[in-house]
């Protein structure tokens, strides 16, 4: 996708976080080597071939910006927010290229024009064959761990959990 | 938060809630953003995050291989 916008000055990295699903094949992190590791499998197996920058094991940037497993932001050359998605959608995060380059365009036309905030209920497609094929990657005890979750998210467990942090 | 807190052995599902519940009140958009330090998996090299958003606008997306 960003080669769409090449000529725009786009570029994307990705950050190599902790383990969201760690199991018997990939567990948790314990040294920065292990880390690194399993960064360069995921960039072999995914065959990424963006920039893969690697967090800490103490996981400063990731806990920075939320500690979310899959989460986007999208900074300008100030280095000021001008999108973030809980989750990455890449049809999302295009609409806020195309939506923040036709302001700029309209600027450099001679529109005035004035900042404002704005938020989105956004829809994800939702691959499952993909999130599971994840699953077996990490190992049986990942999937093991994720049907457990579902089955406390089927009885609303995590509810209270919301609750508790909303009225906090 | 201690590297053993952060690197939790199982999915950290109370934690995960919690965090989506939290994501609202971090890092909003038109607030500068975090400068931190990660490193490039290619070069081992250092790259300071604000560095690299003077060069473009740049898309950060985090995750792991599983």
């Amino acid at each position: 996708m960003v080669e769409d916008y090449a000529d725009r000055g786009v570029q994307s990295v990705f950050i190599y976080t902790r383990e969201a699903h760690p199991g018997e094949h990939y567990p948790a992190h314990t040294s920065f080597e292990q880390k690194l590791q399993h960064a360069r499998d995921f960039q072999k197996i995914v065959g990424v071939s963006r920039k893969i920058l690697v967090d800490d094991l103490e996981g400063s940037t990731h806990r920075a910006f939320g500690t979310l497993p899959n989460m986007t932001y999208i900074l300008n050359t100030a280095h000021t927010v001008l999108f973030r998605a809980n989750w990455t959608d890449p049809p999302t995060i295009r609409f806020a290229l195309d939506y923040h380059f036709t302001a700029i365009d309209r600027r450099r036309s001679g529109l005035r024009q004035n900042p404002f905030y704005a938020e989105l209920y956004g829809f994800r497609w939702v691959d499952d064959d993909a999130f599971t094929a994840g699953l077996n990657l990490a190992g049986q005890k990942a999937i093991d761990d994720f049907q457990r979750a579902r089955e406390m998210w089927s009885r609303g467990e995590h509810l209270g959990t919301i609750r508790n942090k909303l009225l906090s | 938060m201690t590297e053993e807190d952060y690197n939790t052995p199982d999915f950290p599902v109370e934690s995960d809630v919690e965090d989506f519940a939290r994501f609202p009140d971090i890092v909003k958009i038109g607030t500068t953003a975090p400068e931190t330090v990660l490193t490039d998996l290619d070069t081992g090299e250092p790259v300071h995050l604000r560095d690299l958003t003077r060069q473009g606008i740049t898309i950060l997306e985090f995750g792991s291989l599983t």
